[in-house]
């Protein structure tokens, strides 16, 4: 088992190299002038130019990328062109509101997609199935914006439920935080559990064929007691792979919905970079996002190992 | 074809609705020029956020053009997007994976560098490419396909795999057949039903994400119409002109509704490790 | 003796009465003061330092830290500010300016000729308004600790009005000696002014927030807008960066700020309906000027640039960008009707003359090759980009090809930087200009982003060359009528409209006044 582990994370390593490839060569192709965006609309040749050598911008590409990954192994990346401070510290500033925001918004997603799964699952083709697939059907096929814009209308705007926007931390606001981040959770919430219950579904249907669960039944335990102890034990890890592969696009999802509802958090702060060109902040988002979905699958992968040890030899 | 045979043999709901929707929606988008007499990019600008009408179905928008028909027009714009992205994921993730799935010596690099790419959210890279790129259709095509293809070429790659290996296939070889003609006639064929399945999903990703890109204005370049931007322009006009925001994204959620229905009913069909759990 | 009682009586009744009522206007004085003020702004700042960006914003928000030596009023009339009062040589060549005494700054020092020279200096290297200045400018110097000379080398009529310029940054404000000498021409990041508020905490990309400056030395003369005595009611002005117009709006509307900038004016009548909302139009504020590249065909040709005047129905551009009528005016002049400078017959025959068939004889004049015309617009201004959209539409309704090109600022900011690739651009203008001679800093040879050289730039830097040295006031008129008809000749940009932001506020904040910058001191909560 540790050599397994050993083995799992050396190979991370290349991966994470080709990440930072990417994020570098990605961000620093794009047009447009980060120096004239801060100089603002009348700016000087004089100043730009100032301004480029300040930066060190006036280097060529490939130096660039061996100063950064160089740099970026020391956890160093570099200074926000726009917001006047290390990256790192930035993004560590903004985490919570992100994390908090992903994490209600998983554990609504993994509570509702849990519920519908095993429901369609025991009532298979009944009724209760046919509704749970239709509604784990919109959760993924409604585009988040427009379900963020519905909901503001709704709960902000005309009923009055909860601030339109903006953000208070825990610090400041206590449980008042939550009002904040309700709305931004739910959006992200449907699309998670939509996909959550269908993988529950599915996995569930896969073990209550199982002979075990045949035997259970011809033993004369209730429906409820199969389903509980034995079915959904066995169909738990279909689920968890789910959830481990989709924490990132949840964060990902975060870019849009924290644009919307205007939390500072670090899918704002993306998606702010990308308009103005703040390269270093771009580059640490999409590096922040892939390592968290390395890392979640890694421990995917690890409980597999550690539940089943045939995979460890594969 | 295989589908239809299956799709004879069990009666399947989802799959019959999705597809009605589905060539309603083609429908709307082909004839567009027929079912509407404005044009989608013309303005009126003295005509303005008028709401519905029997001029204007769905009411204008803050040039005065035709709503309904820039949502038809939109539809078009969604179609084209996600058939084109589809072809490219289609092309470039079986191409990749293939490779690596038959040559096993440079599966290992290649399924390197995939798994690193898949480590970005879809949406991500191509927010990101369509941000390098600039906006447009030809941009937002490529940067979708970019995002999507490693996934397909992962899911072509493990069902070359458990193919190649087959008895048949290596009997072909045994017989002499080159990895070309092994290639076409065994692999690909039996590679059909996960790439179908998947391409499925791909279609109602990208009509999902164009929607998001254009809304965050980095999608699709205006006038064109695209119903991610007219989400984008609607918010605005949210409280003073709330027909603009709510038939779009209807529209969207229909689109994707169907693609996503029609995929999980032709995995249903095609998978035949999921095949008994609707046979009852 | 009777009549005597009843009168002292009375007179001590009137004194009391007139007491108790001072005490109440007193105590109601009182009152006011306290509360902290939401402001909703709609961008972010790279940073606070004026001299180092021409970001308007900064200005607008640091307004309240720093003041000018001068500041324009209502009228636009300049008033001495942090001076108390200047001469100006008969030759035109030197200032003499005495500062006010007894100003105290932020770090507890009073302001004095130092910090004045210290502030401007920097302001001469580093701001574009310095920058404007400079070339005609010797030295400036401290008479003593009060007073300041400035001496030019040529005679420089606009000076006053540039120093208290309200155009994006240009206004010249004075810092603490300590800070420039700490700083140079870096980036200032600690901020010691004069102003009725002080500098708390910056939150890049969230907020910036200002407390009371409890020392604070207010001018004696009477308050308007910028100028005279500025009242810290306020404890303390938090402005918040919100980029999306609706945020602003609903924050507004459940009271979580208390003031929103541009918001869109096509809410207009929702706000008039509610009671806790007061609309501020602002007023004349905004020109949409449609910008030529002059260094690419075919508009290095006057002819076709006159075209697209022709080519365009203004009215409907006004209601596709702007939208409804009365935040939109049709103006062919720079300056608005009421500025003294106000041309009231510029563009006669060509301004608001909708006639596609001349558009295209001009064109052919020009020898237009028919290839599609680029417009650059930014997408993050409702003006820009609806203005680009529609602009395009009415010119393929005559035929004419165009390839609209709509981006993020940066990219938008770096392509029209450059002299090919683009023909087109639409910019909003600031309307509210003391000087003509401002406009000297984009109109002429190779100015801001036109690309304009030609026999006809050099005839305008000509003009203004003139207009930098007449001090007469009715000859200088004279000179900028040929501005104003050398531009409607040449044409290497035009003003289609004026139009008007909307600004919204919550009723409890009162005595706002609707400025070309939001300003909050003076104002109070209820």
């Amino acid at each position: 088992m540790r050599n397994y582990i050993i083995k799992r994370i050396l190979l991370l390593i290349p991966i994470i190299f080709i990440v930072a490839v990417i994020a570098f060569f990605i961000t620093n192709l794009m047009p447009g002038d980060p120096v004239r965006v801060i100089l603002g609309n009348m700016a000087t040749e004089s100043e730009v130019a100032r301004l480029e050598q300040t930066l060190g911008l006036d280097q060529p590409l490939i130096v660039r990328f061996f100063r950064w990954l160089a740099n970026i192994m020391r956890g160093d990346f570099g200074d926000s062109l726009y917001l006047n401070a290390p990256v790192a510290e930035v993004l560590i500033k903004r985490l919570r509101p992100t994390f908090l925001i992903a994490i209600l918004a998983e554990i609504l997603g993994i509570a509702g997609g849990m519920l519908l799964g095993i429901l369609a699952a025991v009532k298979h083709r009944k009724f209760l199935d046919q509704f749970s697939i239709t509604l784990s059907l919109f959760g993924i096929s409604i585009p988040s914006f427009w379900l963020a814009l519905m909901l503001m209308y709704l709960f902000s705007v005309r009923l009055g439920w909860f601030p339109v926007s903006g953000y208070e931390p825990f610090a400041e606001a206590g449980f008042g935080t939550l009002r904040y981040i309700i709305l931004p959770a739910v959006t992200l919430a449907f699309m998670q559990a939509g996909l959550i219950a269908r993988m529950t579904r599915s996995a569930m249907l896969d073990t209550l064929k199982q002979d075990y669960i045949r035997t259970a039944k011809s033993k004369g335990l209730s429906t409820k007691s199969i389903v509980f102890k034995h079915a959904l034990k066995n169909s738990m890890m279909p689920v968890i792979t789910v959830i481990g592969h989709n924490f990132a696009v949840l964060l990902g999802g975060t870019w849009i919905v924290e644009t919307i509802f205007v939390i500072p958090g670090t899918g704002f702060m993306a998606i702010n970079a990308i308009m103005r060109r703040d390269i270093p902040v771009i580059q640490a988002s999409i590096i922040f996002v892939a390592v968290i979905y390395i890392i979640l699958n890694l421990f995917v992968d690890l409980s597999y190992a550690f539940l089943n040890p045939k995979i460890r030899y594969n | 074809m295989l589908f239809l045979k299956r799709y004879k043999k069990y009666e399947h709901p989802y799959i019959t609705a999705s597809i009605i929707i589905l060539i309603f929606l083609v429908f709307l988008s082909l004839f567009a020029p027929v079912l509407t007499d404005y044009s989608p990019v013309r303005n009126n600008a003295r005509n303005r956020l008028q709401p519905p009408s029997r001029e204007h179905l769905l009411g204008t928008d803050q040039f005065g053009r035709d709503i309904f028909t820039r949502i038809l027009y939109g539809i078009r714009t969604s179609m084209q997007v996600g058939l084109a992205v589809v072809l490219l994921t289609v092309i470039f993730g079986g191409v990749v994976g293939v490779a690596a799935g038959y040559y096993s010596q440079i599966d290992r690099v290649v399924m390197r560098i995939l798994d690193a790419m898949m480590a970005f959210p879809g949406i991500i890279i191509a927010i990101s490419l369509a941000a390098i790129w600039g906006a447009g259709k030809l941009n937002i095509i490529l940067a979708l396909s970019f995002a999507y293809f490693p996934k397909m070429a992962r899911i072509v790659r493990s069902s070359v795999i458990s193919i190649k290996d087959l008895d048949y296939v290596d009997s072909a070889r045994a017989a002499g057949a080159k990895d070309s003609r092994i290639i076409v006639k065994y692999i690909l064929k039996n590679s059909a039903s996960p790439i179908m399945v998947q391409a499925t999903f791909n279609f109602a990703l990208a009509i999902l994400d164009e929607a998001a890109l254009s809304f965050l204005g980095v999608g699709i370049m205006p006038p064109a119409p695209s119903l991610g931007a007219m989400v984008t322009d609607a918010r605005t006009y949210m409280v003073v002109a709330p027909w603009m925001i709510l038939a779009p994204g209807i529209m969207i959620v229909l689109a994707v509704l169907s693609l996503n229905l029609l995929g999980d009913g032709l995995r249903d069909l095609l998978d035949p490790h999921l095949k008994n759990t609707f046979q009852k | 003796m009777r009549k005597e009682i009843k009168i002292t009586s009375i007179v001590v009744l009137v004194l009391v009465f007139s007491l108790l009522l001072s005490g109440s206007v007193l105590a109601q004085e009182e009152d006011r003061y306290g509360g902290t003020l939401n402001a909703a702004l709609q961008m972010s700042v790279a940073h606070l330092d004026s001299d180092n960006s021409t970001d308007s914003m900064i200005t607008a928000m640091m307004n309240h830290v720093y003041e000018g030596l001068f500041e324009f009023d209502e009228n636009l009339n300049l008033v001495p500010h942090l001076a108390e009062s200047y001469q100006v040589g008969e030759d035109g060549l030197v200032y003499e300016v005495k500062l006010r005494e007894n100003v105290m700054m932020h770090n507890g020092q009073t302001m004095d000729a130092d910090d004045v020279v210290a502030s401007f200096r920097r302001w001469l290297e580093l701001n574009n308004g310095g920058q404007l200045v400079a070339p005609y400018f010797d030295q400036v110097e401290k008479i003593d600790q009060f007073n300041v000379r400035f001496t030019f080398e040529e005679a420089y009529a606009p000076f006053l009005n540039i120093l208290a310029s309200p155009v994006s940054n240009q206004k010249f404000v004075v810092r603490a000696e300590e800070v420039v000498e700490e700083f140079g021409s870096d980036v200032i990041d600690r901020h010691v002014g004069t102003g009725p508020y002080k500098y708390e905490e910056w939150v890049p990309d969230q907020k910036l927030t200002l407390t009371r400056f409890e020392d604070y030395t207010p001018s004696s003369r009477e308050g308007s807008f910028f100028a005279g005595e500025r009242i810290p009611y306020l404890d303390k002005i938090v402005f918040n960066f919100i980029p999306d117009a609706q945020v602003r709006v609903s924050g507004v509307q459940t009271g979580q700020f208390h003031f929103a900038e541009e918001v869109p004016r096509d809410q207009y009548q929702i706000f008039e309906m509610d009671q806790n909302i007061k609309n501020e139009i602002i007023y004349p504020d905004r020109m949409s000027m449609l910008i030529f590249n002059n260094a690419e065909p075919p508009f290095d040709n006057k002819y076709a640039r006159r075209a697209i005047a022709y080519a365009l129905d203004f009215e409907e551009l006004g209601y596709a960008m702007i939208g409804d009528q009365q935040f939109w005016r049709l103006e062919p002049a720079l300056h608005e009707d009421g500025n003294p400078w106000h041309v009231p017959d510029a563009g006669e025959g060509i301004y608001g003359v909708y006639d596609p068939e001349k558009a295209k004889e001009l064109l052919d004049r020009a020898g237009y090759d028919g290839q599609p015309l680029v417009i650059l617009s930014g997408q993050d201004n409702q003006m820009e980009r609806q203005g680009a959209i529609a602009i395009q539409d009415q010119l393929e309704k005559i035929g004419i090809e165009v390839e609209l090109q709509l981006f993020d600022r940066p990219t938008v900011v770096e392509r029209r930087s450059r002299e090919e690739g683009w023909h087109m651009h639409l910019s909003p203008f600031i309307k509210v200009v003391p000087d003509p001679q401002i406009h000297e800093g984009w109109t002429g040879t190779n100015k801001w982003i036109s690309n304009w050289d030609s026999e006809d730039s050099r005839q305008m830097d000509q003009i203004f060359a003139e207009m930098l040295k007449e001090v007469d006031q009715e000859k200088r008129y004279e000179i900028v009528e040929r501005m104003q008809a050398e531009l409607w000749d040449s044409v290497p940009y035009f003003n289609i409209l004026d139009y008007s932001r909307l600004h919204i506020r919550r009723t409890e904040l009162k005595n706002f006044q609707a400025g070309w910058q939001p300003f909050f001191w003076n104002t109070y909560l209820e």
